[in-house]
């Protein structure tokens, strides 16, 4: 009440606004996230480009160069930028192949339980009755449980491997995508265009996948790009652990295990896939929020 | 009340049941669990020995009934490494974990208070600025990177504290610090947009007509209000600390449950596994079952019906 | 005349926000004496609020700034002196009462707790030398609180909004003020409600004497309480005066257009008045008088230049250039 004033002002902006829809898009252009984008697209293309831009096999041993300290440290080489492990493997080269592990479980992690999310998701609130009481019931034991554990123990006894990984993940992350679009179909199906569709005879699936879905894609893809970073913990936890990707699979997480050992003599072997990490999950977070902001205002505060 | 607390204890159970059941499921179902028991140069009469001993030869449904009949009476079962009970391995273990998980929740709340609502009360100020790059340095560092670089500064570096191990004070620093990373930063970030919405408010305006001064203002009238939204997020980070546990606990060679399960794993020691995670479940639905109470506490407009 | 409880001189709250400076409060002047009740209405959006949080120094922070005037209170000029001086004033001998009784308390801590609180930061001694818990549950009794003895350990929620805003008035006449700001308190309640708060806080009024702001854009409330009327119209006051004579003879065109448009009893079945046009655009105000774009007699020099100000009445002044002086008793003296 305070505030009658700036109240006006907002009005103005908006009028302001659509009187300049250039300005408007050369304002979007210059919020754009530069850094964070920047760092992805580099992920990107190193995990893409790896077996071009890697200096070195990343599986190729020779115990003679083992333990090399980075390229600037006296006994460092410039052949190898960022130092070599035990085996004397190139951690440039790793950290590069590594992005493609990163990339992969992230994606297909996210996309898997999206969808399988978003379906069920889809399904319980638009049926609703038992469907959506069995569903919601798995979805509420699901987050009894610490996630983690949990997923430690399915990929323990389903056996270590890239697909396992991919599979916890989705068992892991699917109830936060059912929960989100549960809430927003029960609110759109109470909606005049879905009556409509209803009277005209669309089937269900027809209903929910042509004009219920399309009003939760910005919702939804929010989630997931706000996931991804967490997902590329998940993925790096469990190799930390063993339980991700297999050696002589390089993967940031089991790259980092492997230097723990040596945390006290051989310092690079630990930092730099952290900081790989790091990087690739803080420009995710940025995306994510800078897209959240952008398309999905009024769930901010999630 | 009584009411409400009896429904959220039968909605625990039911988790935890239906805990049980998918790890049941998963370490039968998934693989010959006999054949992740027994010595791969053991001979058939062996194997044939083991199963019946573990009662595998029996049809899924029979030995879930038998498993779910021990599991009710506490029994999960002998550990093959240890030599015990496996609830007796896991239950020797739950005070390490609760003694790391509740430390690492004090030094998040300790650190994200403060530091959040001095961000809000300028926001945009210098206070405000470090917040908002340790919130999102927090949350892009992994728990286990943050162990080993604090081993690495703290332990190797300066010698400050030592690496692994459970004793003293000294030993619990670093993995309660580590432990609450993540979630400090989380903390923060919503101590301070919640006390940014509280400082908007009303009464806060009515406080200052009243005269009362500005640090009554903000540590009485407006941080119980920002705690409301703040302790509901205690009771997600709470998942956090026992999830997290189990690297902190493996990175630090802590002596608790978390370990413990990673350890039965690598050992395929599932009677263990099991414990452990039914242990795991009980801590965490009992710690929801508090933050929902402690809700009532902050809010008086909290009805338990 | 004896000298004003508050002399507002030439105030100007600017508030900075990101697309311009916005002049909320733009030079005005007007004196509340003790134990009178002055009425300052407006659309919302003039000002009335910025006005009354300069009084007390509390315009949102960081975008508002009080840049220039004098607010002398007592003796002192409230606007050089220091915040820990402030706290003592606010609450003690300058309350207010806010537009929303459901949000102006505290929900997590109880109405006793809360009432209780400009006797602990005000400690003033009654001479009965009456407990604190005794004095909250006096005060609540006061203002009209059933069973207030047991109902200080309520919380705020566990109240109607009348008894709510009853609660409020308690806390703001707790420590017995001086003046008392009231900013449409009586907005947020039900007409019955309304009228019974009206008749309270005209009884609190006459039983301690106190100078009243009281803040509104309903005249039905301004012609049943107040003595005398302030007028402001973007951030600028546009006309002063006695009730009764702004009610019969308002000078300024806007003035007039309130007035005509309030329902009174014995009208003749017609539509009711409205004023022209959208209320300004504080970021981009006309030159000139800000009312002529919506003024009905509006004339070139309006649009150019600002009018000045005509003493009208007893002690009023209106500021247009075309005044309807017809119930002035005094010639038109202009005094830019």
């Amino acid at each position: 009440m305070a505030t009658e004033a700036p109240a006006r002002t907002d009005q103005k902006v908006l009028t302001w606004k659509q009187d300049l829809r250039w300005a408007r898009v050369w304002d979007e252009l210059a919020r754009l996230p530069l850094l964070p984008i920047t760092i992805l697209a580099v992920v990107l293309l190193a995990g893409v480009l790896a077996p071009v831009i890697a200096p070195h096999d990343p599986a190729d041993f020779e115990l003679n160069r083992s333990m090399m300290p980075p390229a600037w440290d006296p006994k460092g080489s410039p052949d190898y930028l960022l130092g070599t492990d035990k085996l004397g493997r190139d951690i440039l080269s790793r950290i590069i192949w590594g992005a493609r592990i990163s990339l992969v479980v992230g994606f297909l992690g996210v996309g898997f339980a999206g969808t399988v999310g978003s379906i069920l998701g889809l399904a319980a609130g638009y049926f609703g009755g038992r469907t959506d009481a069995i569903i919601m019931r798995i979805v509420d034991i699901k987050l009894s449980v610490p996630g983690f554990l949990l997923a430690l123990v399915l990929a323990a006894v389903i056996g270590p491997s890239l697909q396992t990984v991919i599979i916890v993940i989705v068992v892991t992350l699917w109830t936060g995508y059912a929960r989100l679009v549960r809430g927003e179909t029960l609110s759109l199906k109470q909606r005049d265009f879905v009556a409509l569709a209803k009277v005209a005879g669309c089937s269900p699936v027809r209903i929910l996948f042509k004009h219920i879905l399309p009003n939760l894609v910005n919702t939804i893809v929010v989630l997931a790009t706000i996931q991804l970073g967490s997902v590329i913990i998940f993925e790096a936890s469990l190799s930390f652990l063993g339980l991700g990707v297999q050696p002589p699979t390089p993967a940031w997480g089991s790259m980092l295990a492997d230097g723990r050992q040596y945390v006290a003599s051989a310092w690079w072997l630990s930092v730099f896939p952290g900081l790989a990490i790091m990087l690739m999950v803080l420009s995710t977070n940025l995306a994510g929020d800078w897209l959240r902001d952008r398309f999905d205002p009024k769930r901010r505060q999630v | 009340m009584e009411r409400y607390i009896l429904s959220r204890v039968l909605q625990g159970i039911f988790a935890i049941w239906g805990v049980s059941l998918i790890i049941f499921l998963a370490v039968r179902v998934t693989g010959d669990a006999a054949a992740l028991m027994i010595p791969q140069d053991a001979d058939p009469s062996e194997a044939a020995f083991i199963r019946q001993l573990y009662g595998l030869d029996q049809p899924l449904h029979i030995q879930y009934w038998v498993f779910l009949g021990n599991a009710v009476r506490g029994d999960f079962g002998r550990s093959y490494r240890w030599h015990d009970p496996a609830l007796k391995v896991v239950l020797d273990r739950v005070p390490a974990t609760l003694q790391l998980a509740v430390s690492a929740a004090l030094v998040s709340i300790l650190i994200a208070l403060p530091i959040g609502v001095m961000s809000a009360v300028r926001p945009g100020g210098w206070f405000d600025t470090f917040g908002k790059v340790f919130a999102l340095m927090g949350q892009s560092m992994p728990t286990f990177w943050v162990g080993i670089l604090a081993i690495l500064i703290f332990s190797v570096q300066l010698r400050w504290f030592p690496t692994s191990g459970r004793g003293g004070l000294q030993n619990l620093v670093l993995p309660a610090f580590t432990l609450g990373w993540a979630s400090t930063a989380a903390l923060t970030r919503l101590t301070r947009s919640a006390m940014l919405d509280v400082m908007d408010s009303d009464f806060i305006k009515m406080a200052r007509i009243k005269g009362v001064p500005e640090r009554w203002v903000i540590w009485k009238h407006a941080l119980k209000n920002a705690a409301i939204p703040v302790v509901t997020i205690l009771g997600v980070q709470w998942a956090q600390f026992l999830g997290g546990s189990v690297i902190v606990e493996t990175i630090f060679a802590w002596p608790g449950v978390g370990r413990t399960i990673v350890e039965a794993l690598n050992n395929r020691d599932y009677a263990v596994v099991q414990a452990g995670t039914f242990m795991i479940s009980i801590l965490f639905v009992t710690a929801n079952l508090i933050v929902d109470l402690l809700y009532g506490v902050i809010d008086p407009r909290v009805r338990y019906d | 005349m004896t000298e004003p409880l508050i002399q507002i001189r030439d105030l100007r709250t600017y508030l900075y926000t990101r697309r311009g400076v916005v002049k909320a409060v733009d030079g005005i002047s007007f004196d509340i004496h003790e134990g009178e009740i002055v009425g300052l209405v407006g659309e919302s959006g003039s000002g009335k609020t910025m006005t009354s949080l300069s009084i007390l120094q509390l315009v949102p922070q960081p975008a508002g700034r009080i840049v220039g005037g004098s607010i002398m209170f007592e003796g002192e000029d409230l606007l050089t002196l220091p915040e820990s001086r402030l706290q003592e004033i606010r609450g003690e001998r300058i309350s207010m009462i806010l537009q929303d009784p459901l949000t102006a308390l505290n929900p997590v801590y109880s109405i006793g707790n809360q009432v209780a609180e400009p006797f602990q930061f005000h400690p003033k001694e009654d001479g009965r030398g009456a407990t604190i818990r005794n004095r909250v549950v006096e005060v609540l009794q006061r203002v009209g609180i059933p069973a207030a003895e047991t109902r200080v350990k309520d919380f705020p929620h566990q109240f109607s909004g009348g008894m709510r805003q009853r609660v409020c008035a308690a806390i703001a006449i707790a420590p017995r003020p001086r003046l008392l700001i009231a900013d449409e308190p009586t907005t947020a309640l039900d007409v019955t409600i309304q009228a019974q708060f009206l008749r309270l806080l005209k009884q609190l009024q006459q039983e301690f004497n106190l100078a009243v702001l009281y803040i509104t854009h309903d005249l039905g409330v301004v012609a049943r309480l107040c003595n005398r009327v302030v007028v402001m119209y973007a951030g600028k006051i546009v006309e002063t005066g006695d009730v009764t004579r702004i009610y019969k003879q308002p000078a300024h065109p806007y003035t007039q257009g309130l007035m005509q448009s309030v329902p009174r009893l014995g009208m003749k079945r017609e539509r009711l008045f409205q004023i022209q046009g959208q209320p300004p655009d504080f970021l981009d105000l006309p030159q000139g008088c800000p009312f002529w774009p919506r003024c009905p007699q509006a004339q070139d020099v309006c649009k150019v230049e600002e009018p000045p100000v005509a003493a009208v009445g007893t002690a009023g002044t209106v500021r247009c250039w075309f005044p309807d002086l017809t119930g002035a008793t005094q010639p038109v003296s202009s005094a830019v």
